[in-house]
């Protein structure tokens, strides 16, 4: 703790040299903050996304349920936290309902109640809820969500009724400071469904073929004005998520779709440019696209056939190529509907393990688990033995999860 | 999520029937009261081979919207009345739509993205006044489908697509004859404003259209009582394209408990052929007559207004939306229990949930005022027309093709994209899809993850696509 009583307030030279003193304190304790290591284990984060009413349940409202990551990607030490807020039991698939920001030696979980239209920040050290945060009084996410992305700085949330994008300052003690919010509709009247951030740039889709960049760098959204149809859209393939690569050059699109369709623009001007179409399977929608640690392969979620795909990816010229797909995943349409916003086991090579959200009937969801076997031109999608991980318990509506620590861009 | 509904309904229905009461205004006939005996819809006959009619269509919000067909009888306005024609009759039906009601816009958007969008793919009035021309697809606009006629889809006869009366319209007049090949049985009426349908069949506008002559092809329900029973929805949120709380409804009384339920009074131990229809929009329906808990035979004589080859008994009748079924029942006897009940239906992982529930007592006594009944049976085999599809099932098809449905949706509550398309090609150009403004009202018809019944929206777009696919 740092006394600011042993300084004379009459001493102009000791002041200023104990001034510096304490400023030299504070920076190196907060680079050493930064730069601490958590002290929370590898985990695996879901929203649960639980409406109201629903029954026999220990806690009221929505919760995020959270498990430990064994090294060989099992999971465990199941514990759910209530986030105080209501969920929807579903929406958007490329809606990210769960964010993960480390801070010193804590992990902030960041967690969107629709229903409620509030985010609840939660403490994966403590798993206590540091607070729900709420946007504008119009921020409304209760017909698909509510979306979220962050850096280690902002958290940015789409609000699916309100198609406007908040932005919150991250506070210590994984709090959030409500900054502003802009609308934002697509060119065919779409609202916000899909958003990726990196750097000063914003990616966003609205579900109605159209894409537009934002620019972040002073916190709240601007439009770079390049709002525009995806090629692919011409030809019904929808962009609904999206994901962009280290270097920032590109910013990939995972469509709405009758085939596995994946789309690409080159954003390394700070503008969309017109996206080049990859046609990779034959699955039925591919919202949900994540890049590879190593950004060799995109993962791609086929939501309404209840399985995954692998496609290769150059990260030097943004081309695409078919990798490989899995059939549909155990439980698919008996028990589960729709597979959500996948999430990889480790954040460097390919990602481990891939878990796959399983969104499912009577409110009770599953996570499937995925092996990817690749030689770098050929690979193979296969489910788990131990797959899905089933909890009856949890009434939850799964189309989110996330992992700590993740994928570093 | 079909527990979760369970609870939301349980909630929604036991505050819904304390609001029930004061559900009615002016405008709208008023609806039988829960607990109240069952009767048959008020009946049109056709006289000289020819039934008119006038309907004006009114709508108003209470507890629940009602969008409501209006019949001047002698009586008082009655609300959709039953049309009996035979086959080889014409239907002269005047109708001035003086709808008034507008779902608020989505949240978060202006008056200007309110349904008053115009529909892609459907023309401005290409004549001003002309109906027929299509036209703004708006909330108050309607038309009229008379769903299983076999009748030309043209103006003024059963055309949905470009049809657009609107609510400042004089009456459009339908005028039609009913083949006289068309078999006898219960058919239905309905608006059919393609991205309006939902909204107006949701507030109640469907009726029954009955060709009669059914003692003719099937001779043990001659001189039986006609019973006619719809199974209808009323939404709190008529408008929501999301599955929401409802009640079911028989004859526009409500059928949920803890309400008092509808009453079909009978004569102990009559017999009596019933014609039901779900108009609903979504439900579906797995229908029994219960003796204590036992579900009784009944002996069906015709299915979607077809008369079935061969009458056959059953425990169960499967009623999807839009779905009729005609069956003969014989009622208890005096003092015993018994229902009305739909015994619930699977419609797949994210389909409605379609639970278990009684949709009216059946009461057997001796003071029960049976319902009109149908003429004897004739003595000798009447000779007639072959019925319209004979030998269908015995030609020998000369090509064969697949058909493949698929869609593309950005989440669980939709939008969803419904695509059609034949071997060989992929379903994604422009012909094939059901464009944008029509899917958001089709959401709940989710081919591949949904058991459905392709309803009552589907065929008439879906068949213009396989159209254009072949040629």
């Amino acid at each position: 703790m740092v006394k600011f009583t042993t300084v004379s307030l009459h001493d102009h030279n000791r002041r200023r040299m104990n001034i510096r003193r304490i400023a030299l304190f504070l920076a190196a304790f907060s680079s050493a903050s930064a730069l601490a290591t958590s002290s929370v284990g590898n985990f695996l984060v879901t929203n649960n996304d639980v409406p109201l009413p629903f029954p026999a349940l220990s806690y009221r409202g929505s919760a995020v349920t959270f498990y430990s990551i064994a090294p060989n990607g099992a999971v465990d030490g199941k514990s759910v936290v209530s986030t105080g807020g209501d969920g929807i039991g579903g929406g958007s698939f490329a809606s990210s309902r769960v964010a993960v920001v480390p801070q010193g030696a804590d992990v902030c979980v960041f967690a969107s109640n629709a229903a409620t239209s509030d985010i609840a920040g939660i403490s994966a050290e403590t798993h206590s809820v540091t607070g729900n945060f709420l946007g504008s009084s119009t921020d409304t996410g209760a017909a698909n969500g509510i979306g979220l992305a962050a850096d280690a700085h902002y958290l940015y949330a789409t609000y699916s009724s309100s198609s406007t994008i908040g932005t919150f300052k991250i506070q210590t003690g994984c709090m959030l400071g409500f900054v502003g919010d802009v609308f934002a509709v697509g060119l065919n009247g779409g609202l916000v469904t899909g958003m990726a951030i990196h750097g000063s740039m914003m990616v966003m889709t609205y579900g109605d073929g159209s894409i537009e960049s934002f620019n972040i760098s002073g916190g709240v959204p601007v439009s770079n004005g390049d709002a525009q149809n995806s090629t692919g859209s011409a030809h019904d393939h929808v962009p609904n998520g999206v994901d962009i690569t280290a270097d920032g050059h590109y910013a990939i699109f995972g469509d709405a779709s009758t085939v596995t369709t994946v789309e690409v623009s080159d954003i390394s001007s700070g503008q969309l440019t017109p996206t080049v179409a990859y046609h990779v399977g034959r699955s039925w929608n591919s919202g949900n696209v994540r890049l590879s640690p190593d950004e060799t392969l995109i993962f791609v979620t086929n939501n309404s056939r209840g399985a995954v795909t692998a496609a290769f990816f150059d990260k030097t010229t943004g081309k695409i190529s078919p990798g490989c797909a899995s059939g549909p995943l155990n439980g698919f349409y008996s028990s589960w509907s729709y597979a959500g916003a996948a999430a990889l086991q480790l954040p460097s090579s390919t990602g481990g393990l891939f878990y796959v959200p399983e969104f499912g009937s009577n409110g009770f969801s599953s996570i499937g688990l995925v092996q990817l076997t690749s030689t770098g031109t050929t690979c193979t999608l296969s489910e788990l033995a131990s797959s899905p991980i089933v909890d009856n318990a949890d009434a939850s509506a799964l189309l989110s999860i996330a992992i700590y620590p993740a994928r570093p861009f | 999520m079909d527990k979760l509904y369970k609870f939301l309904w349980v909630a929604f229905i036991c505050g819904a029937g304390l609001g029930h009461a004061v559900a009615q205004s002016t405008g709208c006939p008023v609806r039988p009261a829960p607990g109240t005996v069952v009767n048959n819809p008020f009946d049109l006959y056709s006289t000289n081979g020819v039934l008119a009619a006038a309907f004006a269509f009114q709508s108003e919000l209470g507890t629940f919207l009602q969008e409501c067909y209006i019949y001047q009888a002698s009586t008082g306005p009655v609300e959709a009345p039953t049309l009996h024609l035979n086959p080889g009759d014409h239907l002269v039906l005047k109708l001035t739509n003086r709808l008034s009601y507008l779902p608020p816009p989505p949240p978060g958007q202006g008056p200007a993205m309110t349904a008053m969008a115009k529909m892609p793919g459907m023309s401005e009035r290409a004549v001003k006044d002309n109906p027929c021309t299509g036209g703004t697809m708006v909330a108050t606009s309607t038309n009229i489908h008379f769903h299983g006629l076999n009748i030309p889809p043209v103006c003024h006869q059963d055309e949905i697509i470009d049809t657009d009366i609107e609510n400042t319209d004089p009456a459009f007049e339908y005028s039609f004859q009913v083949p006289k090949n068309d078999a006898p049985g219960m058919y239905w009426y309905h608006p059919h404003l393609h991205g309006q349908t939902t909204l107006q069949v949701n507030g109640g506008a469907a009726g029954a259209l009955i060709v009669g002559g059914m003692e003719k092809v099937t001779s043990q329900v001659g001189g039986l009582p006609e019973r006619v029973l719809i199974i209808r929805q009323q939404f709190r949120n008529p408008n929501s394209w999301v599955a929401g709380p409802y009640q079911l409804t028989l004859n526009y009384q409500p059928a949920a408990a803890p309400l008092p339920l509808p009453v079909i009074q009978m004569q102990p131990g009559a017999k009596e052929f019933w014609r039901v229809a779900n108009a609903s929009s979504q439900a579906f329906v797995t229908l029994a007559v219960l003796f204590g808990q036992t579900a009784q035979q009944v002996e069906i004589i015709a299915l979607d207004g077809i008369p079935v080859t061969t009458p056959y008994t059953t425990t169960s009748v499967v009623l999807p939306p839009a779905g009729r079924a005609e069956f003969i029942v014989t009622g208890p006897a005096a003092g015993q229990a018994a229902s009305f009940w739909q015994s619930g239906f699977d419609t797949g992982p994210i389909g409605n949930p379609n639970i278990a529930q009684a949709l009216a007592a059946i009461q057997a006594t001796t003071a029960a005022k049976e319902p009109p009944v149908l003429p004897l049976a004739p003595a000798k085999p009447v000779a007639s027309a072959p019925p319209r599809f004979a030998g269908l099932d015995r030609l020998i098809p000369t090509k064969r093709r697949k058909i493949y449905f698929a869609e593309a949706t950005n989440g669980s509550n939709g939008p969803t994209e419904f695509f059609i398309t034949v071997d060989g090609r992929y379903p994604s150009s422009s012909p094939c899809q059901i464009r944008p403004r029509l899917r958001r009202r089709w959401v709940r018809l989710r081919i591949g993850q949904l058991k459905t019944a392709a309803a009552k929206h589907m065929p008439s777009t879906f068949i213009r696509s396989i159209s254009s696919l072949w040629r």
